[in-house]
């Protein structure tokens, strides 16, 4: 893959793990700390088995061992994994069932990893987590706490900015 | 003089807590390496499946083990007993053995470490300032990151560790501190 491309995911990851913590932050002032640590790779496992289904019906198998390497498994493991979720998030707002659906994206790191090594990964990754939590900060998005964007915070994101770009570089 | 004397006294009482919140990033960045490696051999969706059916059983058996100790979990029923929290991580522990069959058991421990980060972060976020829990958490992770870089970590490309990286990841941890803290 293009570095650029790669770059571009990794920030965006960033920007949308944001939008994950936030939704996390949500479930756990509701639910508790530890359950919102359950609510979230919970919500992922669904999609991830729903992604495995589709490989197997496509390539006639996951790269799985037996017995999990069938499109059969699979389809019972979307109805698995999506009733244990329901039975985590029943009584809250559904959106919080979208809590791991950010962590899809971790199916790209191995190419990104690849791509950029892993330093210039997690610092791009971390420009784009502060650029979201900025904004997310500046408006209050899912109930934090509002705190306006201010110079010595933008001047932050920037340093971050210029770490990745001495990461890369060097 | 006194002052000086009372602040490396807050220092070195800060100093296990700084280590531990740089040892939490540096996992963070484990997990991370650890998914890599296990997508290079199966592909980056089996990596992912492995990584969160490891962290799904974790989290419940810390769930069970707490509310054996008397704090239900606190979803509704019949997920807020004991028993079926203990029965959600036999079933996804069964899961992610039949996952990591055929490629090494370390594997999950992209998982497991990270249920032990979860644990770790509850921990130190009551004890430390957010200042210190963000600044060492950050700086463990991009240095754990060039670490394991260096070293090829789990079949990686080696990648050198030079002055203007070290930098590099130094101006990212003081621009995260200053987005992510309040003053």
């Amino acid at each position: 893959m293009d570095v650029g491309i790669s770059l571009a995911l990794a920030f965006a990851y960033g920007l949308f793990g944001t939008v994950q913590s936030a939704i996390v932050g949500a479930a756990s002032r509701q639910r508790g700390g530890r359950e919102a640590s359950l609510i979230m790779p919970l919500g992922a496992a669904p999609i991830l088995a729903a992604l495995l289904l589709l490989i197997a019906l496509d390539e006639g198998q996951t790269k799985l061992s037996a017995p999990l390497d069938t499109a059969f498994a699979f389809s019972g493991l979307v109805l698995l994994c999506g009733a244990v979720l329901w039975l985590t998030i029943r009584g809250l707002p559904r959106w919080v069932g979208l809590a791991g659906v950010v962590s899809i994206w971790l199916v790209l790191a191995p190419r990104l990893i690849a791509d950029l090594g892993l330093a210039l990964y997690v610092s791009t990754f971390t420009l784009g987590s502060c650029a979201s939590a900025l904004a997310f900060d500046h408006f209050g998005v899912f109930g934090t706490a509002r705190r306006a964007v201010t110079a010595p915070r933008l001047g932050g994101l920037a340093l971050v900015g210029v770490g990745v770009i001495l990461v890369r570089v060097a | 003089m006194r002052d000086a004397r009372a602040a490396a006294l807050r220092i070195a009482r800060d100093l296990p807590f700084i280590a531990l919140g740089i040892t939490y990033g540096a996992l963070g960045s484990y997990s991370v390496a650890v998914i890599a490696a296990v997508g290079r051999k199966r592909g980056g969706e089996e990596a992912t499946w492995l990584h969160m059916v490891t962290l799904v059983c974790g989290v419940a058996v810390v769930l069970a083990i707490s509310a054996m100790r008397g704090h239900r979990p606190g979803f509704p029923r019949p997920l807020d007993r004991p028993a079926a929290m203990w029965l959600v991580a036999l079933v996804f522990g069964a899961l992610a053995l039949m996952s990591v069959r055929g490629i090494s058991w370390y594997y999950l421990s992209s998982g497991i470490v990270s249920v032990a980060t979860l644990l770790l972060i509850t921990w130190l976020l009551v004890r430390v300032s957010l200042v210190f829990y963000v600044a060492s958490g950050a700086l463990g992770q991009v240095l754990g990151s060039l670490v394991m870089d260096e070293i090829g970590a789990f079949g990686a490309i080696e990648r050198e560790i030079s002055l203007l990286r070290v930098v590099g990841v130094l101006l990212v941890v003081m621009g995260v501190v200053a987005v992510r803290t309040p003053k």
